[in-house]
């Protein structure tokens, strides 16, 4: 059986300053949320964007949460892209709400564009195999 | 069980060398601030990095508290995920989080007569992390208020 997997939510943003509404689950087959990372085409419609998400109806980030809070660039290792939750976030065929909004005011040419949303699920035993760098709580 | 909730302080600077004030209220059912990040959001434009476009003082708990004290820069690229810096901040329920944040930017030097025309108005945001307490005990008072109206109701 798998032990993690990244499943990416695609959001389609058509024109600046749109502000859309995205809904999915998560795997069933996997018991935990570990972390997030977003992955947008310019670093320009980063400058200001924001996300809003909310997994198994718990509040992950308020909408004004900027985008820019889980992402980083291309120089940073595979494993340490993601923005780690320290708090146990239930996969499981969770429901994930959430509503991204572009900036306006930026360059036109770069529309249409898709936002990548990967989750980071994973199965609990196998974080003990691997000791992980960030400790976790289990409360 | 605890939660980690992520509050954001927006700051808008529209006028060089400005103090903006902050006064913020917490949620009230947040226990306690375990870390922060203060970060430029938009607004100010630049070819290279700049280390240093403001500084913030943070006081917490109505002022009882004097914890945080920092440099903003402006960073050209996304390079690492934003890293917060550590807090153990017990919360007092329903006291302000206050403080100042002073823009610092220096204008160019070629242009000193334009006299600060080259400000650009620019935000800043904070984000907290906090815990949230004992929110079993938030369902429980919400379900006594809910018999409670249908006792009144019978």
């Amino acid at each position: 059986m798998k032990n993690h997997k990244f499943q990416q939510i695609r959001i389609r943003i058509n024109a600046p300053g749109d502000s859309v509404r995205f809904a999915a689950e998560t795997d069933k087959l996997f018991a935990k949320v570990r972390g997030v990372f977003a992955s947008v085409p310019s670093d320009q419609v980063l400058v200001g964007a924001t996300i809003g998400l909310k997994i198994n109806g718990q509040d992950v980030f308020d909408d004004a949460h900027e985008v820019r809070m889980i992402t980083c660039g291309n120089q940073v290792a595979p494993n340490n892209k993601f923005f780690r939750f320290e708090e146990h976030i239930e996969a499981g065929g969770s429901a994930i709400e959430g509503r991204y909004t572009d900036p306006q005011g930026t360059n036109p040419t770069l529309y249409p564009y898709d936002v990548k949303l990967y989750l980071w699920l994973v199965n609990e035993s196998h974080s003990d195999k691997h000791g992980e760098k960030h400790p976790e709580k289990h409360s | 069980m605890t939660k980690i909730r992520y509050n954001i302080i927006q700051l808008e600077v529209t006028q060089a060398g400005q103090v903006v004030e902050i006064r913020h209220r917490l949620p009230s059912n947040y226990g306690r601030c375990i870390g922060f990040v203060a970060r430029h959001v938009k607004g100010v434009y630049s070819e290279v990095d700049i280390p240093e476009i403001g500084l913030l003082a943070i006081e917490f708990n109505s002022r009882k508290q004097l914890f945080v004290n920092d440099l903003i820069g402006y960073e050209t690229e996304v390079e690492q995920l934003p890293e917060y810096k550590e807090l153990n901040i017990p919360l007092e329920s329903g006291q302000l989080i206050t403080g100042y944040y002073l823009d610092t930017q220096k204008g160019p030097d070629k242009w000193p007569y334009l006299n600060k025309e080259w400000f650009r108005p620019y935000k800043v945001a904070i984000y907290l992390k906090c815990e949230i307490q004992n929110s079993n005990q938030n369902v429980r008072s919400s379900a006594i208020h809910t018999t409670a109206t249908q006792t009144a109701k019978c």
